[in-house]
C-alpha cells in the first residue's frame, strides 16, 4: 500500500499500516501533527477490533434478515471531534473532519 | 459484604466497587488512588461495551443465555483482571483462584 | 425539517432512525421492519458504546488528541453503508457521492456530539448492577 497516496487525500494526517494482530507495521506522519506513532499503535489495534466486530454484524444481519450488499465489507471509519481514522484491511488513513471525503478514503482503501 | 473479605482471597491484589457513572463507590488494596479510578472506569466502559456484544451474540445466535451478561475477565501474562456486575478486582496469576474469586465477586455485587 | 426526513428524502437512503442508548426505544422511517429496526438500535448502541470507551482510552494516552468527543462511526459494505451519527442512523447504497452528503447532513443536524452524553444518560437511569439492556 502506497501511505504517501493516502496522504494526498484531503486533510490527511496521518497514514499507517499493520499487522491482523493490530501491530503498527508503518506509518507516515504529517509534519506539525500531534499524531504520534504509540497513538497509532493503539489505533490499530481498535481498528482490527472494530473491523472484526463490524465483519461479525455483517455476517449476522446478512443471515438473520435475509438481506445481500453488506459482506464483503470495504471498511469503516470512527468519528472523532476533529478527525477520523478510515480503515479497511490492514491499512488506515487519520484526516481531518473539517477536509474529509469519506468517500474519497474508502475508494483509495480498496487498491491496498 | 465488605470489600475485604474479597481482598484475603489468594492472589487478590486489588478490589474496587463503582458506580454506573464510573466514580468509586469503594476500593482496597494495593492500587494507588489514582489507578484505582482509572480501573473503576475502564471496568464500567468494558462492562458496557460486553453487554453490547452479549446483546449482538443473542440475537444473531438467537441463543438464550448470553444477555444479560454478567461479568467479564481479561488474562494477562501475569496479572487478570476480573470483573462481576458493579465490582473488579486484579488478580495475581501465580495465586489466584478465578472460580472463587468470580463467585466471591458475583455475591458481592448483587448485594 | 426533520434529520430523518431529510435523509428520506435522499435518493439512494434505504432507511433512517433515531436509537436509544439504552432500551429498545427507536424510531425509524425506510425500508425496515419493525423488527430489523429494533436488531439495527441494538447494534447501534453496541458500537456507539464501543467507540466511546475506545475514545476515551486514547484520550488518556494523549490528550485534546481531537478524538473526543467520539461523533459517530461508519460500516462500509459491499453494496451498503451504515452510517451513525449520535443517536441517529441510515442505511445508505454506495452511490456515488452518497455518503459525503449524508454524513454532512448528519453532522450539521445533530451538531457537536457533546462529552458526557453517555455518563448522563446512563447515571438518569439508576444504578441497577443487574442491568439488563432488554
Amino acid at each position: 500500500m502506497d501511505l504517501q497516496k493516502l496522504m494526498d487525500l484531503p486533510g490527511a494526517l496521518a497514514a499507517f499500516t499493520y499487522t491482523d494482530k493490530g501491530d503498527l507495521q508503518s506509518h507516515v506522519l504529517r509534519e506539525g501533527t500531534e499524531i504520534t506513532a504509540q497513538m497509532l499503535d493503539l489505533l490499530s489495534r481498535s481498528c482490527v477490533a472494530n473491523q472484526a466486530i463490524a465483519s461479525m454484524e455483517a455476517r449476522g444481519w446478512e443471515a438473520l434478515t435475509g438481506q445481500s450488499g453488506f459482506q464483503p465489507l470495504k471498511g469503516i471509519s470512527v468519528i472523532g471531534l476533529e478527525w477520523s481514522v478510515v480503515v479497511n484491511g490492514n491499512c488506515g488513513v487519520v484526516v481531518k473532519n473539517r477536509d474529509a471525503d469519506y468517500e474519497a478514503a474508502f475508494a483509495a482503501l480498496q487498491t491496498a | 459484604m465488605s470489600l475485604k473479605r474479597i481482598l484475603v482471597l489468594d492472589g487478590v491484589t486489588a478490589v474496587c466497587r463503582f458506580r454506573d457513572d464510573g466514580v468509586v463507590m469503594e476500593a482496597e488494596g494495593l492500587l494507588p488512588q489514582d489507578l484505582m479510578v482509572r480501573l473503576a472506569r475502564f471496568a464500567q466502559w468494558y462492562r458496557r461495551m460486553v453487554s453490547g456484544n452479549t446483546d449482538l451474540l443473542s440475537l444473531f445466535s438467537q441463543m438464550r443465555g448470553w444477555s444479560p451478561s454478567q461479568g467479564w475477565i481479561v488474562q494477562g501474562a501475569a496479572t487478570t483482571v476480573c470483573s462481576v456486575g458493579n465490582m473488579v478486582c486484579l488478580v495475581d496469576n501465580a495465586q489466584g483462584a478465578l472460580n472463587e474469586i468470580m463467585q466471591a465477586l458475583g455475591e458481592a455485587a448483587h448485594e | 425539517m426533520h434529520i430523518v426526513k431529510q435523509l428520506m428524502a435522499i435518493p439512494g437512503v434505504i432507511a433512517a432512525g433515531e436509537y436509544a442508548y439504552r432500551g429498545d426505544r427507536f424510531s425509524y422511517q425506510g425500508a425496515l421492519t419493525d423488527e430489523f429496526a429494533r436488531m439495527a438500535s441494538i447494534l447501534c448502541r453496541a458500537n456507539t458504546l464501543s467507540v466511546n470507551m475506545q475514545s476515551e482510552i486514547f484520550d488518556s494516552f494523549a490528550e485534546n488528541c481531537g478524538c473526543r468527543p467520539v461523533q459517530g462511526w461508519i460500516v462500509r459494505g459491499a453494496n451498503v453503508t451504515v452510517c451513525a451519527v449520535g443517536n441517529y442512523f441510515s442505511f445508505i447504497e454506495n452511490r456515488e457521492e452518497l455518503l459525503n452528503d449524508v454524513m454532512t447532513i448528519m453532522r450539521a443536524k445533530v451538531g457537536d456530539v457533546q462529552d458526557d452524553l453517555l455518563v448522563n444518560l446512563y447515571a438518569r437511569l439508576g444504578g441497577d448492577t443487574r442491568e439488563a439492556l432488554y
